[in-house]
């Protein structure tokens, strides 16, 4: 019997309650009550004490998780607000929703100036439209990479940036980061502008000696001429008197005879047209290259202009002419093209890189034959191909070993012996027609028979967006 | 509607000996001890009154007559429809390897015409609950409600039995479709109280849970009960588990009927989804007879009510124990003097939440069903 029940019935019947009957019955049921309370209260009390210090567990547990979390944000606010790149979340409609301090580093605005405030009022407004477009092919493919517009810095500087974006999906906003390639930009023009002139240095003695011919022999013509009228002197001399006489005698016809013979009058005539013609086509000629090495020359323009890619093949195989003309044959098949928005100083650079490459790989293939003196073929073709202008200018060359198909359009790396080439033509090439003009460059090769390179530039600005 | 209670013991036999109708009543619902009901005796002496074809019931872990909750007896209700009727079918598990199957074509061997309610009885140990209410409600016309219960075996959790058409049989589901000119209510609340910390089902297949974040169960709940873990399984009733299935879910409550000491798992009376969020539950006394109160009150069924068949869970009882009766008089004080209150205390109660919500398998909870000709 319950300890608490037994002292009950002590007190309340201290001489002992009535044996058998209802009363012992309810004795009993109250009995099992106060034992059922008691196990009761013993198991709450254990699963008190348990929860509890399960919930302790927990609660230690959770405090470190959040000081790992604590250490981890922390990190990653450090990472946000060190890192070099503009660094934001763009909300739905535009506007700034957290912006990282390199912002003001940048662009000169505080965080506290662009949060809330739209990204559009800093771009330049003829981007504008681009950048909203971007927005959408992100909103609805998920990313963009290397997209570029131009920001207003709070200076009233234009800075070039390259943006690299993503969805979040859950909150329909952007997460950016973009990158000041302004100066980047400002060095890889200078570069290439520096590297054309390299090109036209490499190019300087064969265009001297393209000149120092023609102006050679304009030289010797108009010396002949000049010879040939101081020969003529007397008898300019003499005639001149005898129309002052008035009148001329048989000795006259023969002194006219002598001065004629003397003159060699029949030379003369034959040879001083030819003379001037010969002056005249080698001024013809250095004007030619004269006009071939200022459009080379020229700087690049911004914007695309319609441009006649055949001519400007015809004139940078001009420029060429001295590197390739012991090597090779220059073979063209110019189609009918039309007017193709291209830079074209930039295409020029391309061509002109494309056929030096094309005559450095026949003198390849004739040193290792053992043929110094061969010549080989060089085939420069365009057509129109759907959208796109085709130009191929292939080489009956060396080839391209397989082992380097694959870098030779990387930075630098050449296999050709120093002062030949810096490993930069073709990279600037690809990066010239891909990104300039959203056009390709690929080529087929094969080892000992020749290269074509094949450069696909899009007709028209839907075809540029397409390919965009 | 008429109805008529009568009780059977061991010492007495029936009581009252006689039918209070001289017409066969439409349905007599049973709810009694497996073994009363195995024996026979006790449906042979009933039968000699009412037609054998309209006894309905099953096997119980306390039956319920009136306010009082009975234990080892037999307790008959006398029901005449006037203007209802009642629709019988019953499926052996034993024809069926998907329980979803057997609960659909039970469904379906119910009229559809008229149709208002279902009342299912099923064995209480061999059948996965919430597989067998989607099978069922899922061949439901749209509007009709299932309530009933997975009937019980005291505390022993090992056979059951229901009575099909005056049959006792094991591995059976029985269901009752009520249809015409009826007004039914349903109320299905618990009362207990969640604790400690929430924890994740991380491994668990259908009913059987092998670990709460990552610790067996099965030593989850012995470390609980201390001293009680010798009375596994029928002690794991006081601790039922209230499970989030996900989120904005309702949480359901389950309870266990069995434990697998070999790998240490846990098989509850339903459905326990791996992943799902878990927390222990605690009785509290006042919030369990508050809960059958709530849930006779939400059975909206005034003082009109003429039958109530009570679903109530053993591990109530367990805890109640002496007190068990203060839920039933809770019933009684909502619903009246009128109707007749039945019922038995099973493994598992089937009802919605509230009205109109989906049915589903419960435990721990109060369900009341009430009826009324209209």
């Amino acid at each position: 019997m319950h300890a608490l029940l037994k002292r009950q019935l002590k007190r309340y019947f201290p001489d002992g309650a009535p044996e058998g009957g209802p009363l012992q019955e309810l004795i009993a049921a109250v009995d099992q009550a106060y034992v059922d309370a008691d196990d009761e209260r013993a198991l709450l009390e254990r699963s008190l004490n348990l929860s509890s210090d399960e919930l302790k567990a927990r609660n230690d547990q959770l405090q470190a998780d959040i000081a790992q979390r604590v250490r981890a944000e922390s990190e990653r606010d450090a990472f946000f607000r060190m890192s070099p790149d503009l660094l934001c979340m763009i909300q739905p409609d535009m506007s700034f929703r957290q912006v990282n301090p390199t912002w003001e580093r940048v662009l000169g605005y505080a965080p506290s100036e662009l949060i809330g405030r739209s990204m559009i009022a800093l771009i330049h407004p003829e981007d504008v439209q681009r950048t909203l477009q971007e927005a959408s092919k992100v909103a609805a493919n998920g990313n963009t990479v290397g997209f570029t517009n131009r920001f207003w810095s709070k200076a009233g500087e234009l800075r070039l940036v390259a943006w690299t974006a993503v969805k979040d999906a859950a909150t329909n906003s952007y997460f950016a980061a973009g990158r000041d390639i302004t100066e980047e930009r400002r060095k890889e023009s200078e570069a290439a502008q520096s590297q054309k002139l390299e090109a036209v240095g490499q190019l300087a003695a064969g265009v001297a000696h393209e000149i120092n011919t023609p102006i050679q022999f304009v030289g010797d013509n108009v010396q002949f001429v000049r010879d040939s009228w101081d020969d003529l002197e007397p008898l300019r001399t003499w005639l001149t008197a005898v129309l002052e006489a008035k009148q001329a005698t048989g000795d006259d016809v023969a002194a006219l005879e002598a001065l004629l013979a003397k003159a060699d009058w029949d030379f003369l005539v034959g040879e001083l047209p030819t003379s001037l013609e010969e002056a005249r086509d080698g001024v013809k000629r250095v004007a030619e290259l004269v006009r071939a090495l200022k459009e080379f020359s020229h700087p690049d323009t911004p914007d695309m202009v319609s441009c006649d890619i055949n001519q400007a093949l015809q004139r940078t195989i001009v420029l060429a002419r001295n590197e390739v003309k012991y090597v090779a044959a220059i073979e063209t098949e110019l189609g009918e093209l039309p007017a193709v928005p291209c830079h074209a100083g930039a295409l020029n650079q391309v061509f002109l890189n494309l056929l030096v490459n094309a005559a450095h790989a026949i003198e390849d293939r004739n040193r290792k034959k053992g043929t110094p003196n061969g010549r080989g073929t060089i085939r420069v073709a365009t057509k129109v191909d759907g959208d796109f202008a085709v130009v191929a200018i292939g080489d009956s060359g060396c080839g391209i070993p397989p082992e380097i198909r694959e870098r030779i359009f990387e930075p630098f790396f050449t296999t050709k012996e120093v002062g030949r080439g810096t490993g930069q033509g073709l990279a600037l090439a690809r990066k010239i027609v891909v990104e300039r003009h959203r056009g390709a460059l690929t080529f087929e090769t094969t080892v000992d028979v020749g290269t074509t390179f094949f450069i696909r530039l899009p007709l028209r600005a839907a075809t540029l967006a397409r390919a965009a | 509607m008429k109805t008529q209670q009568l009780v059977w013991t061991k010492e007495r036999g029936w009581n009252p000996q006689r039918p209070a109708d001289e017409r066969p009543p439409t349905l007599v619902l049973l709810f009694g001890q497996r073994e009363v009901l195995e024996a026979g005796a006790a449906l042979d002496a009933l039968a000699q009154h009412f037609p054998r074809q309209t006894f309905f019931g099953c096997s119980t872990a306390g039956e319920i007559e009136n306010t009082s909750v009975h234990d080892g007896d037999l307790i008959a209700t006398a029901v005449w429809l006037e203007r209802a009727t009642v629709h019988a079918a019953a499926r052996s598990l034993a024809d069926f390897t998907d329980v979803r199957e057997f609960g659909a074509a039970l469904a379906q061997a119910l009229p559809k015409d008229g149709l208002r309610h279902v009342l299912a009885l099923s064995d209480g140990t061999r059948v996965n609950g919430s597989e067998l209410v989607a099978g069922i409600t899922t061949s439901l016309p749209a509007g009709v409600e299932l309530s009933g219960g997975l009937s019980g075996d005291g505390a022993a959790m090992k056979t059951t039995v229901v009575v099909d058409r005056g049959q006792v049989r094991s591995g059976v589901v029985v269901a009752l479709g009520f249809c015409g000119a009826l007004k039914v209510g349903i109320g299905s609340l618990g009362g207990w109280d969640a604790f400690g910390p929430e924890r994740r089902v991380t491994k668990a297949s259908g009913n059987v849970v092998y670990e709460l974040d990552g610790e067996s169960a099965l030593a989850l709940y012995k470390r609980y009960l201390g001293p009680h873990a010798a009375g596994l399984p029928q002690s794991a009733l006081l601790f039922p588990l209230t499970v989030h299935a996900s989120e904005g879910a309702l949480p359901v409550v389950r309870t266990i009927l069995g434990v697998n000491e070999a790998d240490g798992s846990l098989t509850f009376a339903g459905d326990v989804p791996q992943g799902s969020r878990a927390q222990l539950m605690r009785a509290n006394f006042e919030r369990i007879i508050g809960g059958a109160f709530d849930a006779a009150r939400a059975t909206e069924s005034g003082n009109d009510a003429e039958l109530a068949i009570l679903v109530s869970c053993v591990g109530r009882k367990l805890i109640l124990k002496q007190r068990t009766e203060e839920e039933v008089e809770a019933v009684r004080e909502v619903l009246g003097p009128k109707p007749a209150l039945t019922g038995f205390y099973s493994y598992g109660e089937l009802a919605p939440f509230t009205g109109g919500a989906a049915c589903q398998l419960h435990n721990q909870t109060m369900t009341v069903t009430t009826f009324r000709e209209v």
